[in-house]
């Protein structure tokens, strides 16, 4: 069942330029969707839109097939959880998690009895009395999260909650507010600038450039199909590897000792065009020497435990191009090591628009275990 | 490559602290110099010579007879003072809590993003600018029964013409009034500042519960405020116990005494009586009482601050 559409939504403040252009989405119900986009890229503004804390300039807005356009926010049936959490300082636990729930006629029973409910849920029982200074910042998070909890909305709307926490703390309220997100069965929209969380967290996301949709889909669709350039580099990290190619009808031209089949041979028109091509680094692989696609001056190589990110230069020292192998493998700056591209992984996208113009994996992403195991 | 050399502890850096120790203590009297002389100058030397003072008979040429606490029992025991004290205690009265409250309004009503909002916000400071002198004139004008607008308006309306300023019964009101409006700008000013400080993500969450404007003034803005609050009352008292200018401009004291604050008394008595000691005695007094008020305003009130 759709839960929440915006049809056509708009946003302008001056009146003549858009900050939001034109987007289009349906939400169904108990779905997990995440906004992610750079900053600046107008996320924040679709939720605050969605949430009625900022007029919509055009297009319209539907919450349970109920046109909600100019409802007061209080009457669109959410709950909000704000990137700085705003917490009430001079309130303690109890008195900001039950913040305002008496204007929904809620007894002062059943405010208590939510508010242990989900303070339990969130581990915060014992923290009932003290006030949010005295709090971690991973403890004031989930007070937050329990504010939105009690409310008992049927959707929750969130603005970066995470980016205030430190790196380990947040890959865990991640998981949490997931297990809790499926638990309720609420339908969330979810605002990040990391597209680590968007990957992890979302059932479906939207990738936002400049007020832009760039692309719509599940996660891993997404990952494994970008639709342009922009998609591209924003999710997967670290980024694809996007470079400038020549292109004839039957080679790819890397650099002048560095060229690849043209995997658009059938198509003569698109094969001519200007094209760039796009690699994820864990398909550009270790090879035998005489199996080599190129050998390739490494000019940094970063050792994570599990796996080795490898910075190098094919001809052009500009072009820095990164691969990902497991493992723990040492270069020296400088040395020269043969790899090879994965084919069956080749993105080529336009030069002119950076739309998706061929790709290897068409329709069949590499990982099907998933769907096997289903 | 032994790599374990890599893992060895760091040695621990010896503290050079104690030798340092007297170096530093001379330099952060460097540093605080300059001010201890302004304020050794133009604060303590004053404050002290008048508490010395306070146990003279005195006049402007300085002391000549030491007479204890006789000036303090003289004054204690003087009709005057004690008028003057009650004067003093209903000025501040009539100011502190009406200004602040008109201040707060005023906020208030401005802290909005409206078009045009900054005229407002530029109009209800602007008495913050202007001297205590010249509102002073502009307020003497407005109260003068032949040509001021207060009798107009009330000329108007079939009231009787009311001598605001010669009048015993409302010479020390009409002074409250003008100071009213004179301290606004500032207090308005700072309250303003202080409810622009406060985090908007507060009343959207606010918005999002959909509590009432009530609620959220009583439950968000005045406890976010309190520190402002709390530092303006403060302000707003020791001023207002300091009020001098618009007295000696309105109405030299009089009435009958009914303007003469204990701030106008001292000025009398030190430039007019020539008893210096006199006068030094009731600035001790003075510096006490306000002394002790704000004691205890921070005793009591520092619980209901909530500092973020």
């Amino acid at each position: 069942m759709t839960h929440v559409e915006l049809a056509g939504l708009k946003k302008s403040y001056d009146g003549k330029k858009n900050v939001i252009e034109q987007v289009d989405l349906q939400l169904q119900q108990g779905e997990f969707f995440v906004l992610v986009g750079p900053s600046g890229c107008g996320k924040s503004t679709i939720l605050r839109m969605i949430a009625g804390l900022e007029p919509i300039t055009d297009g319209e807005l539907f919450v349970n097939g109920k046109r909600m356009n100019d409802a007061p926010p209080n009457k669109r049936d959410l709950s909000m959880v704000f990137q700085n959490y705003a917490l009430y300082p001079h309130l303690n636990v109890e008195q900001n998690i039950t913040f305002g729930l008496h204007t929904k006629k809620i007894s002062r029973e059943e405010q208590r009895r939510r508010c242990l409910e989900a303070a339990e849920m969130l581990g915060l029982a014992d923290y009932l009395r003290r006030k949010p200074r005295e709090l971690s910042g991973g403890q004031r998070q989930r007070v937050a999260l329990a504010r939105a909890i009690v409310t008992q909305a049927p959707l929750c709307l969130m603005d970066e909650p995470l980016s205030n926490l430190d790196a380990k703390l947040r890959t865990r309220m991640r998981s949490e507010i997931r297990q809790i997100q499926r638990k309720l069965g609420i339908t969330m929209i979810y605002v990040t600038h990391d597209q680590t969380e968007a990957m992890t967290m979302a059932d479906r996301m939207m990738i936002l450039h400049e007020g832009e949709a760039m692309q719509i889909g599940k996660p891993l669709n997404i990952y494994n199909h970008p639709a342009n350039t922009f998609v591209a580099s924003f999710i997967g990290s670290p980024a694809m590897n996007v470079m400038e190619a020549d292109v004839s009808p039957s080679e790819i031209g890397l650099s002048p000792h560095c060229t690849l089949p043209n995997p658009m041979k059938g198509n003569v028109k698109a094969a001519s065009k200007n094209v760039q091509v796009g690699i994820r680094p864990e398909h550009i692989l270790f090879s035998a020497p005489e199996q080599a696609d190129a050998v390739v001056e490494v000019v940094n190589t970063e050792v994570l435990g599990t796996e080795t990110l490898i910075t190098f230069i094919l001809d052009n020292a500009k072009d820095q191009w990164i691969a990902r192998w497991n493992g723990q493998w040492q270069f020296s700056v400088g040395d020269r090591i043969p790899i090879r591209f994965d084919l069956d992984a080749i993105h080529l996208f336009s030069k002119d628009n950076g739309r998706i113009l061929w790709a290897a994996n068409d329709g069949q992403p590499n990982q099907t275990a998933r769907e096997v195991l289903r | 490559m032994n790599d374990s050399r890599d893992l060895q502890p760091v040695p621990p850096q010896e503290s050079r602290r104690p030798k340092r120790n007297l170096f530093a203590f001379l330099e952060g009297w460097l540093y605080l110099l300059p001010s201890i002389i302004l304020f050794g100058v133009f604060v303590f030397y004053p404050m002290f010579r008048t508490i010395y003072l306070s146990f003279f008979l005195a006049d402007q040429m300085g002391p000549f007879e030491f007479v204890g606490l006789e000036n303090y029992q003289y004054i204690l025991s003087s009709d005057s003072f004690q008028s003057s004290v009650k004067a003093t205690i209903l000025f501040v009265l009539y100011t502190v809590p009406a200004g602040i409250l008109l201040a707060l309004f005023l906020a208030l009503l401005t802290n909005e993003k409206i078009k045009g909002i900054g005229i407002f916000r530029t109009l209800f400071s602007s008495t913050m600018g202007m001297s205590v002198a010249a509102s002073s004139v502009i307020w003497m004008f407005m109260y003068n029964p032949s040509i001021g607008v207060f009798s107009r308006i009330a000329e108007w309306l079939g009231f009787p013409a009311i001598q605001w300023l010669q009048d015993p019964d409302y010479a020390l009101l009409a002074v409250s009034l003008s100071t009213v409006w004179m301290n606004a700008g500032f207090a308005y000013l700072i309250i303003l500042g202080g409810l622009q400080n406060i985090d908007t993500h507060l009343y959207e969450n606010a918005k999002v519960a959909g509590v009432s404007y009530l609620y959220q003034l009583r439950r968000i803005t005045l406890p976010m405020l309190s520190p402002t609050l709390f530092f303006i009352v403060t302000v707003s008292f020791i001023n207002s116990f300091q009020t001098f200018g618009q007295i000696d401009i309105l109405t030299k004291g009089g009435p009958v005494e009914s303007t003469n604050v204990i701030v106008y008394s001292i000025y009398k008595d030190a430039f007019i009586n020539n008893d210096v000691g006199s006068a030094s005695a009731q600035a001790v007094i003075l510096f006490f009482c306000v002394l002790l008020l704000t004691a205890l305003q921070f005793k009591l009130g520092e619980r209901k601050v909530h500092y973020q």
